[in-house]
């Protein structure tokens, strides 16, 4: 009886025991349920709502991409792409070999695709109209097609980085992927319900989503410039054979950008065979020492602040010493620009000169005015990537910072602020937002937004602008503008060297950014143009010698195309004849030193250190901005009777047949136009009379 | 003829719950399986479900009048024919995915392992209720674990790994009961537990298959990892209040296999939602708590042991079945008692709870 009350007691506890694991297990599955069905619910709603509704998206036309005149620069065509779904395939094999020829792909690689456990798998994307409707007449099950829209170019490489490109789904660079909300519109969706094994269930309706198309953009490019300003650039490319080569045009009273363009360039229909470094606009997405161009802001802010009159006098030495650091003129090699006036020191890019004017003004005042016209921040455009340059903080600034910073070195700017800050001495004093898409409609055509434009602040005063205008003026009159001289135009210019900052963080001897920045007219002007060319490696590295044409080419085309009139007021000084200096003997530097403000374009033949020849002979009286073809030679280059072919490319017939004429050798010429093929090849040897034959192109 | 007492203790609340619980299961299985068989009856599954439920309950009722002091007396025969069922299962068997568990007898296919259970139920309770004295020697477990290990041993080998777990858990959760040394025990779940790479060595691919996708689900998504995934989205999209009844878009789309049996649990919970799942928990857990209540006033221990051997056969397969469609089990083909469709474990599960009522009509033992 003992033994049983204990077992009694024993067997009460050990059943409270198994109770209490057995309410454990019960909370534990209760515990687990309410987080399944009531915290994570709407988790595995969506997926059981994902894994029975299939849809094949159904991809809307993209946008289209207009000039300002509304002219297509870049459009969508809609074309087929051949879509499987699987599970409606009846004989894999069977349809894999019939498809396999007509979309080019591997019977297996299709067969494998037919069979994937998937509801709908694309086969091959875009594919062209021909193709698609040979696939729809046989008529196989399984087997359908959805429309996407694919991009083309009617320009080819025209404005290229400038629009970007798409790739299979999206914009991947430019305004492309800039806008692509706004291009691309919303993707439309076949949807049906459907079982286990991807069947349409037979009492479920299909719903159609219809896609929303894209919006269009109008830009403010105009395609006509576009194309002025990319042709000079190929010229260039031929003529220089610079690493890079740039230019941006803009109208300076409402920051619109008419041409914006960079070479090398890409073909967005090709875009995968471009090097990537060629696919971001280099005028918006490049920064560099300016050099000279610069110099306008600190003339402006001098003029502003009263610091600057034109008739003082001033003396240049060929350098200056700043906080222990020698900085050179240009001129130092010929002892400087002697005594000048502060007019003189604009018109002959004075370095000395333009350090007087910042110490003038302080490191306070400069640096307002640096940053009022823009620099050292984005401007804001609508173009990706854009840089915002670097412009010394106020506390790092000392005296030689002062300095330097006062003629464009120790600061890195973009094209695209350049021109913004020159817009503002162009349309009197207001600095303004550039901008590049001007309208985007919706599909209907409506205007869903118009850019207006914006004001930023008030730089300068109108007065100042009109006084800077008239000092540009000058440049192009009488400075190292004047190769850029268009008769009949008042044009205002600046040109610029700049040198390139090596690997190490010095300056790299050689290595030049050669630039000119100006605007049409100097006293009404309808449009700001810079160009730009990076590392030229044939012919002299001067703004004035390579960018001063450039700009004239571009501007003579652009004023006509604009219809923009040659003024009769005030009455220009009729075109003086030139004296063409002796340059033999110098070397190609001081060469272009000795042309540079007198109006003459040099021209470069054969390769080595000085000029042993030269033609117009020195003392012939020539026009302004005739080329001056100089023939350098090593002069302990042994002569031998054969003689080395010269590079042709860029050359005109005529300067061609001087060329040669000159070395003894013959010209035969194929087509008209410039020089873009030779034969012989540049460097070989020929005997004497040896003809050479050129292929001539209008670029 | 029949003694009024013994109507009179009848235990008129758990048969509610269990018939409740019978009436869910069948509406469940309607909602899961009418007319998904293509141009057959409709009700093809509810009807022969339905009838097995009516022959369970008067296999039920028949029990529940024979003194269950004659199982004690049988025990061993009860026993002996488990264990020849098992065997003839595994030279005359009729294989199924993988298993050998079926007898063919023509109406219907016998299936060895669920009898075994109650055989084995029974046989154990009558060797921990003849020894009388308090604790267990170690020496008196060696027969108890013996006459375990030989059933469980023929199922796993059936391969039915599930089935085998559950003669583990009613063991030692009847050895607690009747005063098993804790330590005992412990030392014989860490000895399992040691064991458990060398049950990896026996097993079939896809029950090692099914451990790796309990562990990682991303593991096979379109094998096991699939029915574990879908069985979640179920559950999981029914949220607080369910679908409602026939609302299951997982079994309409067929997306969940074997919603009828092994995974009808998932059904409900899409169907039902949180508050029916919680029902049906509710269901099990009064239950297992009545069966439990009825076994601690028996008036012997052998009927203590029964009624804790089919409360924790119970308990335990509701868990683990359960736990597999939410995911903190792995997957085993255990059926959820009352609510899987098949004829054999509802037969053996109303013949247990036979037991209990016949325990629990009998618990006075000297009164009036």
């Amino acid at each position: 009886m003992a033994e049983k009350a204990v077992f009694q007691v024993n067997i009460k506890k050990r059943l409270y025991f198994l109770f209490a694991v057995l309410i454990l297990m019960a909370a534990a599955l209760v515990c687990r349920l309410a987080w399944i069905q009531i915290v994570q619910s709407e988790h595995y709603t969506r997926l059981a709502r994902e894994q029975w509704n299939r849809s094949i998206p159904s991809r809307s036309p993209r946008g289209s991409i207009y000039d300002c005149q509304g002219r297509l620069l870049a459009g969508s065509i809609t074309v087929d792409t051949v879509v499987a779904i699987p599970p409606q395939v009846e004989e894999p094999r069977e349809t894999a070999a019939l498809l396999s020829p007509l979309l080019g792909m591997d019977r297996e690689r299709i067969y494998d695709l037919l069979t994937m456990d998937r509801s709908a798998i694309y086969l091959k994307r875009k594919v062209e109209p021909e193709i698609s409707q040979k696939i729809r007449d046989l008529k196989l099950p399984g087997i359908t097609f959805t429309p996407e829209g694919r991009r083309y170019y009617p320009g080819g490489r025209l404005a290229s980085q400038l629009l970007g490109f798409v790739g299979m789904d999206q914009g991947w660079s430019g305004l492309e992927i800039y806008y692509e909300e706004k291009l691309k519109g919303r993707e439309g969706r076949l949807l049906f319900p459907a079982d286990v094994w991807g069947r349409q269930l037979p009492h479920e309706t299909r719903k159609y989503v219809a896609p929303t198309e894209g919006m269009d953009l109008h830009l403010t490019i105009d395609e006509t410039i576009q194309y002025i300003v990319e042709r000079e650039l190929s010229r260039a490319e031929l003529q220089f054979q610079p690493r890079k080569a740039m230019a941006i045009a803009a109208d300076p009273f409402t920051g619109a950008i008419l041409a914006a363009a960079g070479i090398p360039d890409f073909d967005p229909a090709d875009y995968e065979q471009a090097d990537p470094d060629y696919w971001p606009l280099s005028p918006v997405t490049d920064s560099f020492e300016p050099g000279s161009t610069f110099k306008l802001v600190t003339l402006a802010a001098a003029i502003e602040e009263g610091l600057y009159n034109e008739k003082e006098g001033f003396y240049c030495t060929g350098s200056v010493n700043i906080a222990g650091h020698n900085i050179g003129c240009w001129t130092s090699a010929q002892g400087g620009h002697g005594s000048i006036s502060f007019l003189e020191v604009v018109e002959g890019s004075c370095n000395p000169g333009f350090i007087e004017l910042g110490h003038r003004l302080g490191k306070e005042k400069l640096f307002e005015y640096i940053r009022a016209f823009g620099y050292g921040e984005k401007t804001g455009i609508d173009y990706p990537g854009e840089s915002g340059g670097i412009v010394f903080p106020l506390e790092q600034v000392g005296p030689l910072e002062l300095a330097t910073s006062s003629f464009g070195q120790g600061v890195s700017v973009t094209p695209l602020q350049q021109v913004a800050a020159v817009s503002a001495i162009a349309n009197g004093g207001k600095f303004m937002r550039p901008y590049l898409v001007d309208e985007i409609r919706d599909p209907e055509g409506e205007v869903v937004f118009k850019q207006k434009p914006t004001q930023i602040r008030q730089v300068i005063s109108r007065q100042t602008a009109a006084k800077v205008a008239w000092i540009m003026e000058r440049v192009t009159q009488v400075g190292s503008g004047m190769n850029a001289a268009i008769d009949g135009y008042r044009i205002a210019t600046k040109t610029g060297t700049a040198q390139k900052v090596g690997p190490g963080g010095a300056y790299a001897p050689g290595r030049y950014i050669l630039s000119l920045i100006g605007f049409v007219p100097a006293d009404d002007p309808e449009i700001v143009l810079y160009v730009a060319v990076d590392e030229v490696t044939r012919g002299p590295q001067w703004g004035s010698q390579v960018c001063a044409p450039m700009f004239k080419q571009i501007m003579q085309d652009v004023l006509v195309y604009l219809k923009i009139p040659p003024q009769e007021q005030p009455a220009l000084p009729p075109a003086a004849m030139i004296r063409v200096p002796e340059l033999c003997g110098l070397s190609l530097d001081q060469a272009a030193a000795a042309v540079d403000t007198r109006g003459l374009l040099l021209r470069v033949v054969g390769s080595g250190d000085t000029i042993v020849n030269q033609t117009p002979k020195a003392g012939a009286e020539v026009r302004p901005q005739t080329g001056v073809i100089v023939y350098l030679s090593d002069r302990d280059e042994p002569e031998g009777p054969e003689i080395p072919v010269p590079e042709l490319t860029g050359f005109s017939v005529k300067e061609a047949g001087e060329v040669l004429g000159w070395l003894g050798l013959k010209l035969a010429v194929e087509g008209t136009g410039v020089a873009v093929k030779q034969e012989p090849l540049p460097g070989r040897r020929v005997e004497p009379g040896a003809v050479i034959t050129i292929t001539c192109d209008i670029p | 003829m029949i003694d009024r007492r013994l109507v009179r203790n009848f235990d008129l609340r758990l048969f509610i719950v269990l018939i409740i619980l019978c009436l869910v299961g069948l509406l469940t299985l309607y909602s899961a399986t009418y007319g998904l068989e293509e141009g057959g009856d409709p009700l093809y599954f509810v009807k022969r479900q339905a009838l097995w439920l009516g022959v369970g309950f008067a296999g039920m009722l028949v029990i529940c009048l024979i003194d269950y002091i004659n199982f004690y007396n049988w025990a061993r025969y009860i026993y002996l024919f488990g264990l020849l069922l098992l065997l003839l299962v595994l030279v005359y068997g009729r294989s199924s995915g993988g298993a050998m568990r079926w007898i063919p007898l023509g109406i219907f296919d016998l299936q060895p392992s669920e009898v075994a259970k109650l055989c084995l139920i029974i046989f154990l309770a009558r060797l921990m209720a003849d020894k009388k004295e308090g604790y267990f020697y170690f020496s008196e477990l060696l027969p108890v674990l013996a006459s375990t290990a030989l059933p469980a041993l023929i199922v796993f080998v059936q391969p039915d790994f599930g089935t085998s777990l559950v003669f583990i858990a009613l063991v030692l959760a009847m050895l607690y009961l009747a005063g098993a040394r804790p330590r005992h025990l412990g030392g014989l779940l860490a000895a399992g537990a040691a064991l458990t790479p060398l049950l990896w060595r026996f097993m079939e691919e896809y029950q090692r298959m099914r451990l790796v996708v309990f562990i990682d689900p991303g593991m096979d998504p379109t094998g096991s990892g699939w029915q574990l995934m879908q069985s979640m989205i179920a559950i999981g999209s029914g949220g607080l209040l369910g679908k409602g009844f026939m609302g299951s878009t997982q079994v309409r789309l067929e997306f969940l296999p074997v919603h009828y049996s092994d995974f009808i649990f998932s059904v409900l919970g899409e169907e039902a939602g949180f508050i029916g799942a919680f029902g049906l928990l509710l269901l099990y857990f009064l239950l297992i708590y009545r069966i439990l209540w009825i076994g601690s006033h028996s008036k012997d221990q052998f009927g203590a042991l029964i009624c804790c051997g089919v409360a924790t056969m119970f308990a335990f397969q509701v868990l683990v079945n359960i736990g597999m469609t939410i995911s903190i089990m792995p997957v085993t083909g255990i059926p959820l008692p009352f609510m899987s469709y098949g004829n054999n474990a509802l037969l053996i599960n109303l013949a247990a709870m036979g037991l209990v009522f016949n325990v629990g009509m009998r618990r006075h033992k000297i009164q009036f």
